[in-house]
């Protein structure tokens, strides 16, 4: 898996065990997986659904699920990616509703969204992470997992269910949307 | 690779909620005991009651012509798949207080209650398909087991709070 900034991994040599211990039911092992990987994937969330609020359930419903289903997890995979798996279809169940909020309060929505990254993520480009919120909800999906998050194609696909063409068109189309929507040459550069 | 690509690539993937999210992770998954026996209770309490009734309006009689009845007549299938329907209800909520946690002498004595409850309905319901289907009665047995998991459930409880009191009793020594 391409990850270019993935955190260092705190579990070392003892991921393994760590996962083992998940699987087997330890409250202690899943609450150290909890805190490792929680921030990762409210940053998903918070792209996929632009709401702190829908985020945040998002984060938790993760986790519960996660916990619940712990016994189907298989080892192969890495952490990360069933934890983002599960994120997405959340988010996904929760589409249809977010739309219609945003076209209801859509000016509101934006301005606090851009409140919420300042405080959420120190750092992100700003004008970027709105532009993002702007996509239709695939297009943003396969920008977000392949470009942002390092996923390849292959998996980028696997985690959406659709085939690897697909996604490389969403994820054209995507990019040609933001430069639009940035509306600065320089972003083409 | 252009300035999007790599604005994109650089673009954190962390951030921080605002609120800690761990307290209400808890929460979802602390396990609510009381809230399960009272649900298996309550579906328990909801087949009982049917099948009461079903065997009350079956003691009734048949109808006399030209009267009307409480309920419009139903076909043999309809009354079929209800009675199917009711029995995987009662299957599952035997089994969910099967898999019910909870040590304490309360919950113990609330399953006890359950499968009490569930042997007490099945004698009753087996005697009905009994007398329906003109077979030998096989209700003595459940009834006996009735009787036995009421008088092994008292025990259990008495034994699980002389237990509790011992082990009070020892941390009052300490």
């Amino acid at each position: 898996m391409s990850q270019p900034n993935s955190p260092p991994d705190p579990t070392g040599g003892d991921d393994d065990a760590l996962v083992r211990r998940f699987r087997q039911g330890d409250h202690v092992a899943f609450r150290a997986l909890y805190e490792f990987h929680h921030r990762r994937v409210f940053a998903l969330a918070l792209r996929l659904t632009a709401s702190r609020e829908e985020a945040e359930e998002v984060t938790q419903d993760t986790f519960v699920t996660a916990w619940r289903q712990r016994a189907a997890f298989r080892a192969e995979a890495a952490v990360s990616t069933w934890l983002h798996g599960i994120a997405l279809r959340l988010c996904r169940q929760r589409w249809r509703g977010l739309l219609r909020r945003r076209r209801r309060d859509e000016r509101h929505g934006r301005e606090s969204y851009r409140q919420t990254v300042e405080r959420a993520m120190p750092g992100a480009r700003l004008d970027l992470e709105v532009a993002l919120t702007t996509l239709p909800p695939r297009m943003r999906t396969a920008v977000v997992l392949h470009k942002v998050e390092g996923y390849t194609m292959a998996e980028t696909a696997s985690l959406m269910g659709i085939a690897d063409g697909t996604v490389k068109t969403h994820v054209y189309r995507a990019l040609t949307l933001l430069k639009q929507r940035l509306g600065d040459g320089s972003w083409t550069a | 690779m252009d300035r999007l690509d790599r604005e994109l690539e650089r673009a954190p993937r962390q951030a921080t909620p605002a609120a800690d999210l761990w307290p209400g992770i808890e929460d979802r998954l602390a396990p609510k005991p009381h809230r399960r026996l009272l649900r298996a209770a309550a579906a328990l309490l909801i087949f009982a009651t049917g099948v009461a009734a079903g065997l009350g309006i079956a003691g009734r009689g048949p109808t006399p012509a030209g009267t009307a009845g409480p309920e419009p007549a139903r076909s043999p299938f309809d009354t079929a798949a209800e009675v199917q329907r009711e029995g995987s209800e009662y299957l599952a909520a035997m089994a969910r207080l099967r898999t019910l946690g909870g040590a304490s002498p309360a919950e113990a004595l609330a399953r006890s209650q359950g499968y009490e409850a569930a042997l007490v309905v099945i004698a009753t319901a087996s005697r009905e398909v009994a007398v329906a289907a003109d077979l030998a009665t096989p209700t003595a047995g459940l009834e006996e087991q009735a009787g036995l998991v009421r008088t092994a459930a008292s025990r259990r409880v008495s034994a699980l709070w002389s237990e509790r009191a011992a082990v009070s009793a020892e941390e009052e020594v300490r």
